[in-house]
Parts: structure tokens; C-alpha cells; sequence
């Protein structure tokens, strides 16, 4: 355990955390559809020029990968959306547990994301097994 | 309210993410090296960001109604499938990733609700 290592990798897993979050929402009220493509683009792109290409998650080779998007999805979970409206400015997208939205309503979504999440592991895992 | 239908289409959305993001990332990545991660960024998160919550494949009904939230994204798939394909594989959980990941996660909930 690096403590340092792990400071660093809080830093650089809410920038990208906050970023998604904020320009994702904003460029999808100001440009539509091709908006939320570009966003992808822009912040993930960003994020993970820092986070694992650059190496900011302490990832070692011979753990198990650890993504940026766990710190993605749990910025969104506790502190919900920020959107700049074209029209409103600086708006609230969605709330997150922080603010008290209720965990309960997105259980379902959370378990069968998991559900599909675990076949495409075992897809992976199959495929990387049959061409060794 | 949750109908078969929903619960098909999140669970691909949740299959397709971690899919192609663990085929294709990769060898961008080795081909192109950074610039490979600005394709994989457009071309994967991007493209199949239209599919899951652009179009909606990934079903969210907590987001209607007057306290919209918590959001699911499907960055969980990205994580979960990438994860767990590892340790099928035999590779060993290292903590000190998961709680870099964890913490940076509760650090940018506080920035996201300190915001506005």
C-alpha cells in the first residue's frame, strides 16, 4: 500500500468522476445526441490519458484491472449531475445519494448492469483463453 | 415500471460495454498508442454511450419524478466486466487500485454536490 499512490489516484478518478459529469450532461443539452458522442470524446478520452495511460491508477500487472469508470459510476451515484443549460445556465441534472435520492429506485439497474457486466467478463475470459 | 423488455435490453447494454471496450481498447492502444485512447474514446464510450443512455438500452426509471437520481452509469459495466474477466483469469484482487477508484469516486460525488 502506497499512500501517496492512492492519494494521487483519488485526485485524477474525481477529476474524471466530475468531469463526465458535468460535461457530459452540458454538451448533451447544448448539442443534442452528437453532443453526448463528442462528450465521450472529450472527457474519457482525457481521463484515461491520465489514469491508465499515463498510469495514475496505481494498476500492476498481476492484479486485477481496476477501471476509471469505478470512480465514474460512484461520482454520479453520490453526487449526482450538473448541467450548464444553454438557456437555465447552472442546473441540477440529477440528485445523488448525497442530496438523499433514494438508492432503492436504482438497485434494478445496478444488479442487472452487474448481470451483464459478469457474461461479457466471462466472454472476455473465454476469448482470451482460446488464443493462447 | 421494470417490463421484460427493460430488463433484456439493460442487460446487453450492461454485456456490450465491458465487451468492447476489452477486445478493442487494447490493441488500439498498442497500435496508436495515446491516440488510440482518443479513438476508443470517441468511437467505443462514445458510440456505445448513444446505445445505452443516449437511445436508452440501460432502463432508469428513477429518473422520472420530482428527485430524479441516483444515476447508474454504465461506466458499473465497464468496471465490473473488465474486473472480473481478470479474475476468472486467476489475477489477484490489488487493493491498492480499488481504493484509489473508490476514493476518487467519493471525492467527485462531494465536487458534484457541492456544485449547484
Amino acid at each position: 500500500m502506497n499512500l501517496r499512490r492512492i492519494l494521487m489516484g483519488m485526485c485524477t478518478g474525481a477529476f474524471v468522476g466530475f468531469g463526465v459529469f458535468t460535461i457530459w450532461p452540458s454538451s448533451l443539452a447544448r448539442w443534442n445526441w452528437l453532443g453526448g458522442w463528442l462528450a465521450a470524446g472529450i472527457i474519457i478520452t482525457t481521463g484515461w490519458l491520465v489514469n491508465h495511460y499515463a498510469g495514475s491508477i496505481p494498476n500492476k500487472g498481476g492484479g486485477a484491472w481496476v477501471d476509471m469508470a469505478l470512480s465514474v459510476w460512484l461520482s454520479a451515484l453520490l453526487g449526482g449531475t450538473v448541467v450548464l443549460d444553454p438557456v437555465k445556465g447552472l442546473v441540477r441534472g440529477a440528485y445523488g445519494i448525497l442530496h438523499g435520492a433514494n438508492l432503492g429506485g436504482a438497485l434494478m439497474t445496478i444488479f442487472l448492469q452487474l448481470v451483464g457486466a459478469t457474461l461479457a467478463g466471462y466472454l472476455l475470459y473465454a476469448a482470451r483463453r482460446s488464443d493462447v | 415500471m421494470w417490463t421484460w423488455q427493460h430488463v433484456l435490453t439493460t442487460i446487453f447494454g450492461g454485456i456490450i460495454f465491458p465487451l468492447v471496450i476489452g477486445l478493442v481498447w487494447g490493441k488500439l492502444a498498442d497500435e496508436y498508442k495515446s491516440f488510440g485512447g482518443v479513438l476508443a474514446g470517441f468511437f467505443i464510450v462514445g458510440t456505445i454511450w448513444l446505445l445505452n443512455h443516449g437511445i436508452g438500452l440501460m432502463y432508469e426509471p428513477q429518473m422520472s419524478g420530482g428527485l430524479p437520481g441516483p444515476w447508474s452509469d454504465m461506466a458499473l459495466a465497464a468496471f465490473w466486466g473488465l474486473f472480473v474477466a481478470d479474475l476468472m483469469e486467476g489475477k489477484k484482487i490489488d487493493w491498492e487500485p480499488v481504493l484509489s477508484g473508490l476514493l476518487g469516486g467519493v471525492l467527485g460525488g462531494l465536487l458534484l454536490f457541492a456544485m449547484v
